[in-house]
């Protein structure tokens, strides 16, 4: 678990490093599944990224 | 009574000026390039594949920011959705938060979950760059605080980044193609569309109230409440972090022009 991983020849970043960015991007994925809520009240916004027009 | 209100609203009107309107300008002239990007990688590449290779990571981090963002300001999240292929409609991604409309701090958060795939998408880039680049150029601290001195500050940090990412270019292959993909991949997905514009209207009513305030209660009770220096310099990095991903999308729609300029002269030889 210790032993390093090499990124590039000038930069090293510990395999912990890395297990730990994904570990921290997957609870915040996980946090967000089990905090979904429906029908509460209050107002909705969505939000949402489309593809540009003028591409299609 | 008059030079209180007119100093309260003229130093108002410069905090707005200085925090709330070059963000806004800023996040209109990223999503017009990120756009340009977008659809210069959708060209070379093909829909499905731009969005398998480039469009769901920078899609992920977009719906993210805006989440995150929504969670701080105590929003709740409805619905979270990525697709890998693109979905229907030509839509990449969506969340759904709701909100209390009668909370003030929910709706301020408005302003800020919209704007933030703009803050998310240059927060990645830098830190990918942090970890990326040795010998990243320090962001410009500005001490006089006035716009030429900023500009001119700018302009050398954007040079030392220049000659940083040729540098890295001769140096390491591996690890410019790998901050460029990400870049690529991260920067055409920092766009806000004219709904999400929309939608920053309210809360930006409600930070110019709060400047307002901020103001008034400096003519109260006298000078003792500041602005944290590490708000401003924070605006400072957040600014640099902005433009520079910007420039660094202009550079990659180039490359990718480029690109479909070379395929398509050797296509039409080859007929």
């Amino acid at each position: 678990m210790n032993e390093r991983l090499t990124l590039s020849m000038t930069f090293q970043m510990d395999s912990h490093e890395i297990i730990l960015i994904i570990t921290y991007f997957e609870e915040t994925l996980i946090y967000i599944k089990n905090n979904m809520i429906k029908n509460d009240p209050g107002m909705v916004e969505t939000y949402s990224l489309g593809f540009q027009p003028q591409v299609f | 009574m008059f030079d209180i209100i007119y100093d309260v609203l003229i130093n108002t009107i410069i905090h707005l000026t200085l925090w709330v309107f070059p963000l806004f300008g800023l996040s209109m002239g990223m999503s017009n390039v990120a756009g340009r990007l977008q659809k210069m990688i959708s060209r070379v590449f093909g829909v499905r594949s731009y969005m398998l290779l480039f469009g769901w990571p920078g899609t992920l981090v977009h719906e993210l920011s805006h989440t995150v963002t929504g969670l701080i300001f105590g929003h709740k999240i409805e619905n979270f959705n990525v697709y890998l292929l693109g979905g229907r409609n030509g839509k990449a991604g969506s969340v759904r938060l709701r909100h209390n409309p009668e909370s003030y701090y929910q709706r301020l958060g408005n302003f800020f979950i919209a704007m933030a795939p703009i803050f998310g998408g240059a927060a990645v880039i830098y830190l990918t760059a942090v970890v990326l680049i040795p010998d990243l150029p320090a962001v410009p601290a500005v001490q006089s605080g006035s716009i030429w001195s900023f500009a001119s500050e700018m302009n050398d940090y954007l040079l030392a980044l220049r000659d940083t990412l040729i540098q890295l270019c001769k140096n390491n292959l591996k690890s410019t193609a790998l901050f460029l993909y990400i870049a690529a991949s991260v920067g055409s997905g920092m766009r806000m569309s004219v709904t999400d514009m929309k939608k920053t209207v309210p809360g930006c009513f409600i930070l110019a109230g709060l400047f307002l305030l901020f103001h008034l209660l400096r003519h109260t009770i006298g000078e003792k409440i500041h602005i944290p220096v590490v708000l401003s310099e924070s605006m400072i990095h957040i600014y640099t972090a902005i433009i520079a991903a910007m420039i660094l999308n202009l550079i990659l729609t180039a490359m990718f022009f480029v690109i479909l300029k070379i395929r398509s002269a050797f296509s039409s030889k080859s007929r």
